[in-house]
């Protein structure tokens, strides 16, 4: 069975699907609330579980279309692209990530979501990513060796835990669902203290 | 009953009144073609001399359709899975509208009438009785037993399926899942049987199938087969009237809402734009490889040799291979265009800047910038920042984006604590 995606496109059509898909993209960020540095870093301080609740539901509804189709041979998963695992950079990157994250307000995708809101801190953020992408781009040779260490190859987590990826696909579905609740159980709770001690802003 | 009017049967016959949500009569029709296709596809895998029960020819039929028998049981594992993904999201995002007590208690447990009901219909279709029969509910005894009985052998069949399907536990453990999963289709079977001939067959209760398609009923067959539920709309119909609904369309309304959307509303919308994008272009969202390709070309303009054989921009900047060519670069292009539209919709578009209360613009720009600067940094080490890593990266399971993932939101919550002052 010869499977249709992902497609082959011409460079017309390649460029057309790229800028469809990003204006959704950002459309569906901005709906989110996501151009809002206050609503992305009160996740942080547990009052807002909405970055947990859209990455994870967005997460599970990618997952489970890609498993549906790669079963029923739709899709040829060898053709899709799954990262290189590089354990310690993603480790210290995500740990940089995180802190540039909670300083700044936002991911490097939100912030040009907030940019093309009026944000100015949103603006001020692109460009600090300009400034930090070009900072690193410099010196990367001299860590290159650092960025290549904990090299696992596209590893999935299916490969990790030698299980098949329905299972894998399953269990987090599962945890997400757990997550959810769980957001939706400490949300209550936090907008009654806030009525009762909450200054007014 | 009192009423103050004679019945107007005539009237009564012509005017449909709503019965059905039109996301019922939806699940409703998914809900009968996948079982449709999975009883035909399952009984035509039932091959074991002991337990066939479809003749010879329609087993290979049905495997010469769908090519082998190997594809044959990928179809009815996907569509399997499908239903169940379907009835999961149903039942995790409408058990407060649908499943709750109150509900339940109405559309299936069944009352004294409703025993009272059954008892008379048996025995008369027996020709031993010619009793009225007593008034039902919004559904009569005999569709609240089918539900009861779909109700419990559900679970059992999604069980099984999936423990078939990916081998949980040992050879036994599947072998006895083949048994219960195929007893407990045949009990749903016999059920279905009467279910089909009700609805499709039997003349008295036509207006029940339309009302699958249409959503509405006959008042008059309300009146006559679902008394109880009749009284309920009449006594809903003379409360006073409601305050006029929002003329506006679903679209426009949602387009418009001044408020974000609800969470998961939103992360639907991303996931299928992701999902859309895997299938489209072959990899995922992202973002900082976009901007570092940005960079990249301003550098190959700037400094053309040092560029191409520096050993970072080097990589981007190669000879044949325009740097722009790329789905990040334009996505972002769409981003910046959709982000736009989507808060000028709104009314969010405004020129402003998103501060704590106890610091001022210039401190928030220059936080800003700093944080930018170091998520840069991070998002070029790790390869990837949060769409491009541990959104797109998530979805197709990848463990370097799970590490990443939980490293960002450690971070996160780790800095909330000694940043505080900057946002609460």
């Amino acid at each position: 069975m010869t499977s249709i995606f992902p497609l082959t496109l011409s460079n017309g059509a390649f460029i057309t699907a790229s800028l469809i898909l990003g204006f959704f993209f950002g459309f569906f960020l901005e709906r989110a609330g996501f151009s809002s540095a206050k609503k992305l870093t009160a996740q942080f301080y547990f009052r807002d579980w909405g970055v947990l609740k859209v990455m994870f539901s967005a997460i599970v509804v990618a997952m489970l279309g890609l498993a549906w189709g790669s079963l029923t041979g739709a899709i040829d998963m060898g053709q899709v692209y799954i990262p290189d695992a590089y354990l310690w950079p993603q480790i210290l990157g995500g740990l940089l990530l995180g802190s540039g994250f909670i300083l700044g307000g936002y991911c490097p995708g939100t912030s040009v979501v907030a940019a093309a809101t009026g944000k100015l801190d949103g603006l001020f953020f692109v460009l600090g990513i300009f400034a930090g992408i070009f900072g690193y781009g410099m010196i990367e040779p001299a860590i290159h060796q650092f960025n290549l260490s904990g090299s696992l190859g596209p590893l999935t987590l299916q490969q990790l835990f030698h299980t098949s990826a329905g299972v894998v696909a399953f269990c987090v579905a599962a945890v997400a669902v757990g997550a959810f609740w769980a957001a939706e159980q400490s949300e209550g709770p936090w907008q009654l203290f806030k009525k009762t001690y909450g200054r007014s802003e | 009953m009192t009423t103050d009017a004679p019945l107007n049967f005539e009237a009564m016959s012509q005017r449909m009144i709503k019965k059905h949500h039109v996301a019922i009569i939806l699940l409703h029709w998914f809900n009968a073609i996948t079982w449709l296709m999975e009883l035909t596809t399952g009984a035509a895998l039932i091959v074991s001399p002991n337990y066939r029960f479809m003749p010879v020819w329609f087993v290979e039929m049905i495997t010469e359709v769908f090519g082998s028998r190997g594809n044959l049981l990928r179809f009815h594992i996907a569509a399997g899975l499908l239903w169940v993904t379907v009835f999961a999201v149903y039942g995790i995002f409408g058990w407060r509208t649908y499943l709750h007590r109150e509900v339940l208690e109405r559309e299936v447990a069944l009352d004294r009438d409703d025993l009272q009901w059954l008892r008379i219909r048996v025995l008369s279709i027996l020709g031993r009785s010619n009793e009225p029969l007593p008034p039902q509910g919004v559904y009569n005894a005999g569709q609240k037993m089918f539900a009861l009985m779909v109700y419990a052998m559900l679970p059992i069949i999604m069980v099984t399926g999936l423990i078939m399907a990916f081998h949980w536990g040992s050879a036994a453990v599947v072998g006895w899942a083949v048994v219960v999963h195929f007893a407990t289709v045949a009990v749903v079977v016999s059920g279905l049987m009467v279910h089909v001939y009700m609805g499709a067959v039997f003349p008295e209760e036509k207006p029940a199938f339309f009302s699958m398609l249409t959503g509405m009923v006959p008042e008059l067959f309300a009146y006559k087969h679902h008394h109880k539920w009749w009284l309920e709309v009449k006594a809903m119909e003379s409360t006073p009237a409601q305050p006029a609904a929002p003329t506006e369309s679903t679209l426009s309304r949602w387009l418009h809402m001044k408020e974000y959307w609800p969470a998961y509303w939103a992360g639907l919308g991303l996931g299928l734009t992701l999902l859309a994008t895997f299938l489209i272009i072959g990899q995922g969202l992202g973002a900082s490889g976009g901007f570092t390709r940005y960079l990249a070309f301003t550098l190959s303009l700037i400094a053309p040799q040092y560029a191409a054989t520096h050993p970072y921009w080097g990589n981007y900047v190669q000879p044949g291979q325009p740097v722009l060519m790329d789905f990040l670069v334009f996505e972002l292009i769409g981003v910046v265009i959709g982000g736009f539209v989507s808060g000028w919709l709104a009314g969010r578009f405004k020129i402003s800047t998103d501060h704590g209360p106890r610091i001022t613009p210039r401190t928030r720009w220059a936080l800003a910038f700093a944080g930018g600067a170091i998520s840069g940094v991070g998002a070029r080490m790790a390869r990837g920042c949060t769409s491009g890593l541990a959104l797109s990266g998530g979805a197709v399971l990848s463990a370097g984006a799970f590490a990443f993932m939980l490293a960002v939101f450690a971070a996160g919550f780790l800095g909330a604590y000694f940043l505080r002052k900057v946002w609460l």
